[in-house]
């Protein structure tokens, strides 16, 4: 196991390094650069700049070294100093922007896997069970259709049903009136009535996955002759499946969880942005919007890391509870 | 983090503002955890001079008597429904973080600003202003007694620190801005006293007064030396300076100082507007919270303090939820960042939740299409140099068509030029080969040797088809411009000309164009204020929509980019007369000399314009006016009803 685990480490490492150079390269790819977009965006004020004061403002901020120097100067000012950079756009350390961002971003993150948990495990759990009955078919094709309904799109009908018939401001994870006000217990009930409807839609999507897989498990256990043999020896069937198969179905979601880590950082930018959540989301999409070069590299290396780390997290559990992936692959 | 940061801004509000900052939180509390909201208005008769919330805190101690804070001769404002009631947080919304036109628009402040017509500058800030008859010499003088918003003195030595420390230091500002150059250097700046403030250009710059009255520019002029000298290594050891940057995360001190002078998301900054940012959107709440200056020096003519209305509180959404939010009746007083699309849905809303829609002139800008008169394609050049050539696609557009499908014939018809609202106006102008003929357009095209091909589409000289592509970025806030431009496509196919449609990212957009790598731009022209905006008429940079090369040339003396042709020097010339002349007279000349060239040239073909912009303003708001003012940047957008005299209604 220490073997394996010291060999799982090691792949991380250039895992990572390549990691690092893709984002910072995805992020150059675009043509333009900062400063390009913010002639754009002020042109769309009606504002202009002035060309040499660009050409300065360019040299100032490195924009035309090559390749390698810019990636130099970002990597091991992270790595030596814990420095991400400074974001163009917000003129704002990255870092303060991502921290600031990050309760309400994992809070919500949280939220959503407690939410898409709890309603698709009792509901794979439960169309095992029945298989083949009504309820099974109602269960997989709502499960499907909340998959097939792009969230963005689902935000913006449950926004506007909020608008038209309930008069609800829509946008913000907070009414207009806590925003900025601080923690309370109004604050905190005025946020859960805010969460639903994220928590609502991104859950759902992510629902049908976890049902098919969940049901497919328990299937494949229910049968098995432990199970029968439990069931004749008269244990009552409630018992039996909680006791039993339950627990050995639920492995692969044990065995996956570090792999929520990374999905509960990017705080569903699509949707986080189409509501105006006030998580690291809308903060990405904006940043590669504008080509905020360290803001977007910053929250994609983030990303890319605990994705890294969270598949580690996840080997070795898996590793710790199957001796054949030890074995087999070390 | 946020927490902590939060907390931190509290409290130091609290010590700033004592009693005062609790009336707000205990107010807030009130309202929002009980149902009903207290009357804010209570005791605040016509009598009262100033807020409410400021009385508690001069009873408080904790700021001096209303008359201690006030200028010896405030700017008097004329209130547009009478005596106000003081109080309220005004809603506002708008899309994108960084930007500070909330501020510009509701606290704008500057030396000069400009007059309720808007075509000219009250002294504001300055009592007093005059300049020599050639257009070098700029004397202001102060009111008495300015205060900035923590009680600290306004004088001449705040302006000499923008001038020399700032405006003149090519480390923070390493480019003279436009409004900010003299031929190769930068103005000078001298203080005489402490009321006085003289700036000296050697050369003549005609459009001083204009940039002062501009909210976006005049403002810059504006630094409070007392608070940012501290993060200036002029004024504070450098190491100190350095040390702080470091800890604040920056790379260079300009960067720190820059951070600490935006009025946007520094709410420590002291201010002279009539509101302060007390938690700026930038944080994860992406909310502004802006407060009244109680060192406001302007007043009704009954003598109370300006403004009237106390807070105003700014979110920042997704355009969806902004709109929706509008439709809502969410937001108090807004016009920028509304769409002339969803006006509908205002409309629809507007009785059941308790709002108006007004139609506001948008900033005379019309849908247009600008030929890329350097085009690196030798014969393109040629044709598009012809205006013949231009006069022809003018003819062959439909433009009574065009409006009828895609506005409803609400729409505006002419060419892309300054309107009766402008100063440059040349009577008769806008209306050249904007009438749809078929038979001009192909006989001009015939003139000018464009055979047909056996398939109808006309060939170049070269022999080539002659096929045209239009760049545009795609968007649907004004008049839709793909639905536009596929309308073009096919009036132009009648005369033989192929037109594809290349939509593009505005990044891009920006990057081929300084690249000169176009043939046609697709782009909103504004025809009103181009003087404080040359890049649609005038190729003065890279950024030029009709020639970038030729703005490149000009930009760097000649040294890079394509030598123009007469023309196009001969409107150069007259931009550089209008910049530099002595008079206003010589100024206008030069600024009708351009538009009548462009006229008689249509280099940029109008197709059509907005018929309104729409502002939604709430029912218990009043003072917004609804002569139909313009809704534009250079006046400040909503500042253009002097947003410090509006108020709430009585609850």
């Amino acid at each position: 196991m220490l073997r394996f685990t010291i060999h799982r480490i090691l792949h991380v490492i250039p895992t990572l390094i390549i990691i690092s150079v893709i984002s910072f390269f995805i992020i150059q790819l675009p043509p333009g650069d900062f400063l390009t977009t913010q002639v754009a965006a002020l042109e769309a004020q009606g504002e202009s700049i002035d060309p040499a004061q660009l050409e300065a403002l360019r040299v100032r901020y490195g924009i035309d070294d090559p390749f390698w120097i810019q990636y130099w100067k970002w990597i091991s000012n992270i790595l030596l100093h814990g420095d991400f950079g400074l974001s163009f756009q917000f003129q704002r350390p990255v870092i303060d922007l991502i921290t600031e961002r990050l309760p309400l971003t994992i809070l919500l993150g949280v939220a959503t896997l407690l939410f898409t948990w709890a309603i698709a495990l009792p509901a794979g759990i439960y169309s095992a069970i029945k298989q083949h009955s009504a309820a099974d078919y109602t269960i997989s094709v709502v499960g499907f259709i909340a998959l097939a309904v792009p969230n963005f799109l689902a935000a913006l009908v449950l926004a506007y049903i909020g608008f038209a018939y309930f008069g609800q401001s829509v946008g913000g994870l907070f009414s207009p009136e806590y925003v900025n006000a601080p923690w309370s217990l109004a604050k905190v009930g005025d946020l859960l009535e805010h969460l639903w409807i994220p928590v609502l839609v991104i859950g759902l999507a992510g629902t049908a996955g976890i049902i098919r897989t969940m049901r497919a498990n328990m299937l494949d256990e229910l049968y098995k002759p432990y199970v029968t043999t439990a069931r004749a020896k008269g244990l009552p069937e409630g018992r039996n499946i909680r006791k039993y198969p339950l627990r050995i179905a639920l492995n692969p979601f044990i065995s996956t969880v570090g792999w929520s880590i990374p999905s509960i950082f990017d705080g569903e930018v699509i949707v986080a942005t189409v509501l105006a959540l006030g998580t690291t989301g809308p903060l990405l999409l904006a940043a590669l919007k504008s080509q905020d070069m360290f803001l977007a590299g910053g929250i994609i290396l983030i990303i890319a890391v605990l994705t890294v780390v969270g598949t580690l997290i996840s080997d070795l559990l898996l590793a710790a509870v199957d001796p054949r992936v030890r074995f087999g692959k070390a | 983090m946020t927490m902590e940061h939060r907390s931190i801004s509290r409290r130091s509000l609290l010590k700033f503002g004592g009693g005062g900052a609790a009336a707000i939180a205990i107010f807030g509390l009130t309202a929002c955890s009980e149902d009903e909201a207290p009357n804010p208005f209570d005791g605040n008769g016509a009598d009262v001079k100033e807020s409410p919330m400021l009385t508690e805190r001069v009873d408080a101690g904790e700021l001096p008597e209303l008359a201690e804070r006030l200028p010896a001769t405030p700017m008097e404002v004329e209130v547009m429904d009478g005596p106000a009631q003081y109080g309220g947080t005004l809603n506002r919304a708008q899309t994108d973080v960084g930007d500070a036109g909330a501020l510009t628009a509701f606290a704008s402040v500057g030396l000069l600003e400009w007059n309720w017509d808007s075509d000219g500058y009250l002294p504001s800030l300055a009592e007093e202003f005059t300049k020599n008859d050639t257009n070098t010499e700029f004397t202001f003088v102060l009111r008495e007694g300015l205060r900035w918003s923590d009680g600290e003195p306004f004088t001449s030595a705040d302006l000499q620190f923008t001038v020399d420390d700032v405006l003149r230091n090519e480390t923070t500002i390493p480019s003279a801005p436009f409004w900010f150059s003299d031929g190769d250097a930068r103005p000078t700046v001298e203080v005489p006293d402490e009321r006085t403030v003289i700036f000296r250009y050697t050369q003549p710059f005609a459009l001083f007064e204009k940039y002062m009255c501009h909210p976006a520019v005049s403002n810059q002029f504006l630094k409070p030396k007392h608070y940012l000298e501290q993060f200036h290594p002029t004024y504070t050891d450098q190491a100190e300076v350095d040390a702080a940057t470091a800890a604040a995360g920056f790379d260079s001190w300009d960067q720190y100082f820059g951070d600490r002078d935006n009025w946007w998301t520094n709410p420590e900054r002291p201010v002279l507007g009539a509101y302060q940012v007390v938690s700026a959107a930038n944080a994860q709440s992406g909310t502004a919270n802006l407060e009244r200056n109680p060192y406001f020096w302007k007043v009704d003519p009954d003598g109370r303090q300006l403004p009237f209305i106390d807070q105003i509180q700014v979110q920042v959404l997704a355009q969806d939820a902004l709109d929706l939010r509008a439709a809502n009746g969410d937001l108090n007083f807004q016009g920028n960042y509304l769409g002339y699309n969803s006006a509908q849905v205002y409309l629809q809303n507007a009785e059941d939740r308790g709002y108006e829609m007004l139609r506001w002139k948008n900033d005379a800008t019309l849908l247009s299409l600008c030929l890329n008169l350097s085009s690196t394609d030798e014969v393109l050049r040629e044709l598009f140099l012809e205006v013949d050539f231009r006069a022809a696609l003018s003819h062959a557009i439909d433009r009574e068509d065009l409006n009828a499908t895609l506005l409803g014939g609400l729409g505006d018809v002419r060419q892309p030029l300054a309107t009766e609202n402008s100063d440059y106006y040349v009577e008769g102008t806008g209306q050249r080969f904007i009438e749809f003929d078929l038979d001009t357009a192909n006989s001009l095209l015939d003139g000018l040797g464009l055979t047909r091909g056996a398939d109808g589409v006309r060939l170049r000289p070269d022999g080539q088809p002659l096929a045209l592509v239009v760049l545009y970025v795609d968007s649907t806030a004004g008049v839709p411009t793909a639905d536009a431009f596929t309308m073009v496509q096919r009036y132009w196919g009648e005369i033989g000309v192929t037109l594809s449609l290349r939509p593009v990212d505005p990044t891009l957009y920006a990057e081929l164009r300084s690249a000169n790598d176009f043939n046609i731009s697709g782009t909103t022209v504004p025809g009103d204020d181009f003087d404080l905006e040359p890049v649609w008429f005038i190729p003065t940079g890279a950024n030029s929509h009709s020639g970038p090369a030729y703005g490149q040339w000009y930009a760097s003396n000649g040294a890079e980019g394509m030598e123009p042709p007469a023309e196009i020097l001969a409107l150069m010339d007259n931009w550089d007369l209008l910049r530099g002349a002595a008079t206003d007279e010589e100024r206008l000349d030069a600024g009708r000399a351009i538009v009548t060239q462009h006229d008689e040239n249509v280099y940029a073909i109008g197709l059509l314009g907005l018929p309104f912009q729409p502002v939604i303003v709430t029912n218990d708001v009043r003072g917004v006016r609804d002569d139909e003012p313009k809704l534009s940047f250079y006046y400040g957008r909503e500042g253009i009803t002097k947003p410090e005299q509006i108020s709430f209604l009585p609850a």
